[in-house]
């Protein structure tokens, strides 16, 4: 098996490992609370498992990534492979994500009256974004401190995925019983130019990384 | 062997001069097994290689012999061998620089020969 | 243990305008101890992360037994280079890697690694119970330890330290001279330790290798190097008499006393009369000579 998944393998284990407890936590809250009456606490948060995960998977894999890829290298690894160790952990993790987004989807569906999940629907909705987004972060968790200019593409990026999320926190908090309406709308968008950047930058990066590897 | 190499100068010399001043003071006697380029490298905290530069001086001048698969040892003839070239470089070493020093202090032939006597009886007692 | 050389040839480095490496030339011999010495800014440890292909260069190459190491996996298997760690990432951000996470890493990228060694060290160095700890949080003396115990573990034919004894007390230091000479003695592999710190390497280095301004100026047995020097001191005209036909790297008056270093082949040091003959030089006492770029000091 790869070096470098094995490497990288335990630690994102223990990331989906975190969230699947955090997430059977909510679950649990939630069907005590709907057995008892009335969803409360726990069964709104039970919605926000799509957002938890996606919190963790825009943070998670960057700063792991940089951390590991970079002593990867200091353990003789050659830059080829934890490029691929990299990538294959990263999509094992976004599958991972995405299964435990969808989980708590279905959940809230099960325990939730349709009234408290448009809030849910909408995120599980973007999991595309979500897809481009982890990818594009940990590709760049590659970086190494070498490409400067990618940094203003992460800034696009993350500026991009946190607009969403302030757009729907703020949506929800002021009372839009179709909080993302307009997100709906403009979510084709969002999702297209993140999915756009992503694979510009993968696509450049790539380029990068093969001109290091194929230069001598 | 107690005693610790200076970091001044090559250090195989030392190695050398150690094992001879050893033969000298009758710790070896010939025919008698010294220590392995090992032991030497541990307990003086050299690397091997530098010990057994210095061994292998010594084997070439015929100070030591190697019995295959047992180890080093004093050639036969060994402690009249460095007495003779240790009398050697005595002159130069010992003598030439004292003879200069009594010259620089004003010391007369005469004062110098009767400070030799004077030591070499106090040096009985 | 070890197979074939490494070798760099006409090796060339810049960080934007600082050359670092200009046209260096190095073969490393399998089964010995090299030290390497320089100055600071000499370029000691980005020569390290070039021969092991950790950093990009901008000319020349690097082989081992013929076949250029560069994302080369079988020559790569064969290097192992403990960089000294550090409380921040190249990247930006703290390490928040644990002491733990290290040694699985070890485990999982040297093929020749050795587990109940590094066990043993770990041991012998009180880390045993800071395992979990991350590395930001450990003392410098620590990180040295933790740095000499991946290194000597690694078991790897070719190994080089990085500045392995910064931060450690002297009585570690020895300790760390005596595991390095048992792990020889026991692998024979090479070990090319780089270091500051010279006058307690007595009789470590079979081999010294010294860096000055991007170029290798020594690549020489440490007792033939030592050999070739010596002090002169006395009266200055009887010292620059005897001095000329010798190379003189540095001069000292004081008043109408002169020191000088010289250097010269062990014959024509012998030569020397005894009352100006002032003795051998230790390497550090060498090394300052030859990369001090001596002046003449005047104490007057």
């Amino acid at each position: 098996m790869n070096k470098t998944l094995r490497y990288f393998g335990l630690c994102y284990l223990q990331a989906v490992g975190m969230l699947a407890a955090a997430g059977a936590g909510f679950a649990v809250g939630a069907l005590l609370e709907v057995r008892n009456g009335d969803p409360g606490l726990f069964s709104t948060y039970l919605t926000s498992i799509p957002l938890i995960v996606l919190l963790l998977s825009l943070i998670m894999p960057y700063t792991m990534s940089r951390n590991y890829a970079e002593e990867a290298l200091c353990f003789g690894a050659a830059r080829r492979e934890i490029f691929r160790g990299l990538e294959a952990a990263t999509l094992l993790y976004a599958l991972a994500m995405l299964a435990a987004g969808k989980a708590g989807d279905w959940l809230a569906h099960r325990l939730l009256p349709p009234e408290e999940l448009n809030f849910s629907g909408q995120f599980t909705g973007s999991l595309p974004l979500l897809f481009a987004v982890l990818l594009f972060l940990c590709q760049l968790g590659l970086v190494l401190g070498r490409a400067k200019h990618s940094w203003y593409l992460v800034a696009a990026t993350i500026a991009v995925s946190m607009a969403t999320l302030v757009f729907l926190i703020g949506a929800l908090f002021l009372g839009y019983e179709e909080p993302s309406l307009a997100l709906r709308q403009a979510r084709p968008l969002l999702g297209t130019a993140s999915l756009v950047l992503a694979a510009g930058m993968c696509f450049w990066f790539h380029s990068k990384v093969a001109r290091m590897v194929v230069r001598r | 062997m107690n005693e610790t190499l200076s970091d001044q100068g090559a250090i195989y010399l030392q190695i050398a001069h150690m094992i001879e001043d050893d033969i000298l003071r009758g710790i070896y006697r010939e025919e008698e097994q010294v220590p392995s380029t090992n032991e030497l490298a541990r307990a003086l905290r050299i690397n091997p290689a530098t010990a057994a530069k210095g061994i292998n001086l010594l084997v070439e001048q015929g100070i030591l012999y190697k019995r295959r698969g047992i180890g080093m040892f004093v050639a036969p003839g060994a402690g009249q061998a460095v007495r003779a070239s240790r009398q050697a470089a005595f002159y130069k070493r010992f003598v030439c620089p004292m003879v200069k020093e009594a010259a620089g202090l004003g010391l007369t032939v005469q004062q110098l020969n009767e400070m030799v006597a004077r030591a070499a009886e106090e040096g009985k007692q | 243990m070890s197979e074939g050389t490494l070798k760099a040839t006409r090796l060339c480095k810049s960080y934007g305008k600082k050359d670092v490496l200009r046209g260096l030339d190095l073969e490393l011999l399998p089964g010995c101890i090299y030290g390497l010495i320089g100055r600071n800014g000499a370029g000691k440890t980005t020569l390290l992360s070039i021969l092991t292909a950790q950093n990009t260069w901008d000319e020349g190459e690097v082989t081992l037994n013929g076949e250029p190491v560069w994302e080369n996996r079988h020559a790569l298997d064969q290097l192992c280079f403990a960089r000294e760690l550090s409380p921040a990432l190249k990247t930006g951000g703290a390490n928040a890697l644990r002491v733990k996470d290290y040694l699985r890493a070890a485990s999982i990228y040297y093929p020749n690694w050795d587990a109940p060694y590094a066990e043993r060290l770990l041991k012998e160095f009180g880390l045993d119970k800071e395992r979990k700890t991350r590395v930001d949080k450990l003392s410098k003396g620590m990180m040295s330890m933790v740095t000499i115990t991946l290194a000597l573990a690694s078991r790897a034919p070719f190994t080089f330290l990085d500045e392995p004894v910064a931060g450690l007390d002297v009585v570690a230091r020895e300790r760390f001279y005596q595991l390095l000479l048992e792990d020889y003695g026991e692998t024979g592999r090479t070990f090319v330790v780089s270091t500051h710190i010279l006058d307690e390497t007595n009789g470590v280095f079979e081999r010294v290798v010294i860096l000055d301004e991007g170029k290798v100026l020594e690549n020489t047995p440490t007792d033939s190097l030592l050999e070739q020097f010596r002090l002169v001191d006395g009266p200055a005209e009887a010292v620059e008499a005897v001095c000329a036909g010798l190379k003189v790297l540095s001069k000292e008056y004081l008043g109408r006393r002169l020191s000088c270093v010289v250097r010269g082949t062990p014959e024509k040091l012998a030569a020397l009369p005894a009352e100006l003959d002032a003795g051998a030089l230790n390497l550090q006492k060498v090394f300052v000579a030859l990369c001090g770029h001596g002046e003449v000091l005047n104490h007057e």
